[in-house]
């Protein structure tokens, strides 16, 4: 090993430590694989659990609900109950049961404002017999989200802030920020609706870096698929056999 | 004759009439002999399920009860509100009631016995006045005495001279009238709810630091939980009532999803409401009702986490939240057998054990808007799904669309489904959203289809 690369990993493990990385890595170690080596491969040890991960949809009518799935199909590869805090009623678990997050996993939360989001979010990460807290809120600034993010990496517990329209998005603890935006789906040669086809941006990642991929919405059981004929990759990798489904 | 429903009133038949005059108005009349001790267990019976509202009901026969509503009225979102909705159980379960909310006990029986609505709020004493004398609870013969000389409501009661009423009209009068305007206290005898286990702290001097009151708390729950150990048992309602100097009370209500008897658990629960309570000139009794008790068996020390522990923390969790947003406010989702989307779903509670899920082949959307939202479709032809459609102020084209699902509508629901049919499409837009439109295959009067969106998928 030369003397160069010595220096760039003592100072990468130095960012790490600040980071607060380490102290995951050292009790938790869990992470979340998302079945798309693509995307699994940004973070070096896979996709932490214990951690606060901010989802946006694209500003369209369809964006938020994809953004929706995206947590849904979090929560559902995660086995365990989730709780689902929100101050509308237009969630409908069946169509979140499509996606392997069944009725007997979820717990819903519904507050009068998003301050009782938040708090119900933070009760909610104390304890371990969820697997993960998704909040749906409009605004979230740095105190709370650091204080959702300790209490996060504390209780191993994931928390998702599943961001409404908004106009700006302000600054944040999260650990990890995506963006869901419905496409286009390949032309079909019967004109039916196939699987959904998003635009999944990974926009800050703590840790690992960043990426864009052209994904199908999730299965079933939660998992993505992944078909590399159509993939815009941002981290240009070896080529893959043809539509290969994630699992 | 005691009592009479509406249908006999209608008939001009009253309390009061002998049974042989009524059967002359009307011969049919269906008459059932008075059972007053029964009529008492009953208004006890009901007493008891009214301690939902409030920990301090007393019952006031012959057909009445208190509800003291001190600290409770915002737990329904306002007097009013909590009125409407006693009102709207009590009429569910076929119950003609009629409601008052007052200063005192007496002025609320006077609103409600002669209001001129069934719910009454009454803000000040001074309306009183309109009300007849017979609204202060006195014996008919008294107020056929007063109705003579000519003092018919309350407002004139009050305007003879204070001392000539005991002597002409008796001193129960008086009381009355002082008890109305609150110028002498009542006492109400307040249930205990059955099977429940009470501890009671009183203060030699009245207490009023938070500090004081969070020792008060952790004490009596303490106390209240080693009595719940001795008989292996767990509350699921908790009630804390501190009585104020001013002979006013200061409740705090918690609830929980599992029986419970752990003092720490408890005692959170407590404290977080603390906040609501106003001691005022402080506090001289505080009383910890525990109710709803069920059994529950001692827990085995586990060393390594378990199902049960994986439950219990659930429960716990529950509780916590409910305490904050309302009980109701936390839930799952059970999945009923109805094809209509909006009623394949229900709002069940959060302990309740869910094993049954929707159909996988059939996809539902994400998002379901209730009611639908009416859009405006293009179609190339009648039983094609759209060409176009906007939505919110938006044209978009159809790239692809599935379907149809077709779901009747439930004519043994509602009358108004008989000839409902829904032919559902799962539709994508040139921009690869996806949305799920229905066409309502009733004819309008125009021969023309309504398309409505019910859903958004991901």
């Amino acid at each position: 090993m030369s003397r160069k690369t010595a220096v760039l990993q003592g100072l990468k493990a130095q960012i790490q430590r600040l980071e607060r990385f380490e102290s995951l890595q050292g009790r938790t170690h869990a992470v979340l694989p998302f079945g798309v080596p693509e995307v699994d491969a940004c973070w070096p040890d896979g996709f932490p659990i214990a951690a606060l991960h901010e989802v946006s949809g694209a500003p369209t009518a369809a964006g938020f609900t994809a953004a929706t799935a995206f947590t849904a199909a979090l929560g559902a590869r995660l086995k365990r109950n989730v709780l689902w805090c929100t101050t509308g009623h237009e969630l409908y678990a069946p169509g979140l049961a499509g996606l392997g997050l069944p009725p007997s996993r979820l717990l819903i939360a519904t507050a009068r404002t998003e301050a009782d989001v938040l708090a119900v979010m933070e009760e909610g990460l104390r304890h371990t017999s969820l697997a993960c807290v998704v909040g749906e809120i409009t605004k979230l600034d740095l105190t709370t989200s650091r204080r959702l993010q300790l209490a996060s990496e504390k209780s191993g517990v994931m928390c998702v802030s599943l961001r409404k329209p908004h106009r700006d998005i302000e600054p944040t603890a999260a650990t990890s920020r995506w963006r869901i935006a419905p496409m286009s789906a390949a032309a079909h040669v019967i004109p039916q609706a196939g699987r959904a086809r998003w635009q999944v941006e990974l926009l800050r990642a703590r840790s690992g870096h960043t990426g864009s991929w052209n994904i199908e919405a999730p299965n079933a059981q939660g998992y993505l698929g992944f078909s590399s004929q159509l993939a815009d990759r941002s981290t240009g990798e070896a080529f893959r056999p043809a539509h290969r489904l994630a699992g | 004759m005691l009592a009479v429903n509406p249908a006999a009133a209608d008939e001009g038949i009253m309390p009061g009439m002998p049974v042989s005059h009524a059967r002359a108005i009307f011969p049919h009349l269906h008459v059932a002999p008075a059972e007053p001790a029964e009529d008492a267990r009953a208004l006890y019976k009901l007493a008891v399920w009214c301690l939902r509202f409030s920990p301090f009901v007393s019952p006031c026969p012959p057909d009445g009860l208190w509800i003291d509503a001190t600290g409770v009225a915002h737990l329904f979102q306002g007097e009013t509100a909590m009125l409407e909705k006693i009102a709207a159980i009590f009429s569910k379960n076929h119950l003609t009631a009629r409601i008052a909310m007052a200063h005192t006990p007496g002025a609320a029986w006077a609103w409600s016995h002669f209001g001129a609505h069934r719910i009454t709020v009454a803000d000040g004493l001074g309306e009183l006045n309109a009300l007849p004398v017979t609204a202060l609870r006195i014996i008919p013969e008294t107020a056929d005495g007063l109705w003579r000389v000519g003092v018919k409501t309350i407002g004139a009661l009050r305007k003879l001279p204070r001392k000539t009423i005991p002597v002409r009209y008796g001193v129960d009068t008086l009381k009355r009238l002082d008890q109305a305007l609150g110028f002498l206290p009542e006492s109400l005898d307040a249930i205990l709810p059955p099977a429940a286990k009470q501890r009671v702290l009183t203060f030699a001097e009245p207490i009023a630091a938070l500090e004081d009151l969070q020792r008060t708390v952790h004490k009596l729950t303490d106390d209240l939980c080693a009595d719940l150990e001795k008989t292996q048992e767990g509350a699921r309602r908790l009630d804390l009532v501190f009585q104020r100097a001013d002979n006013t009370l200061q409740i705090v209500r918690v609830g929980t999803a599992r029986p419970s008897r752990d003092p720490v658990h408890l005692s959170k629960l407590l404290l977080e409401k603390l906040d609501t309570v106003d001691p005022g000139f402080g506090i001289e009794i505080a009383t910890l009702t525990g109710w709803r008790i069920a059994a529950l068996a001692p827990r085995q020390m586990d060393t390594e986490a378990s199902a049960a522990d994986e439950a219990h923390d659930l429960a716990a969790l529950v509780d916590r939240i409910g305490n904050r947003i309302g009980a109701r406010n936390v839930w799952r989702v059970a999945a009923v057998e109805s094809d209509l989307p909006e009623r394949a779903v229900e709002k069940v509670a959060p302990t309740t054990n869910i094993s049954v899920t929707w159909p996988a082949h059939l996809p539902r959307p994400v998002r379901l808007l209730s009611p639908p939202e009416l859009v405006n479709v293009t179609a190339l032809l009648p039983d094609y799904p759209p060409a176009l459609f906007s939505w919110r102020g938006e044209t978009r084209k159809v790239r692809c669309a599935d379907g149809p699902e077709r779901i009747l509508g439930e004519w043994w629901h509602d009358k108004k489904e008989v000839g409902e049919v829904r032919d559902y499409f799962r539709i994508e837009d040139e921009s690869g959203e996806r949305f799920w439109l229905f066409r309502d295959n009733r004819l309008t009067p125009e021969q023309t289809y309504r398309w409505y969106l019910h859903g958004v998928f991901a």
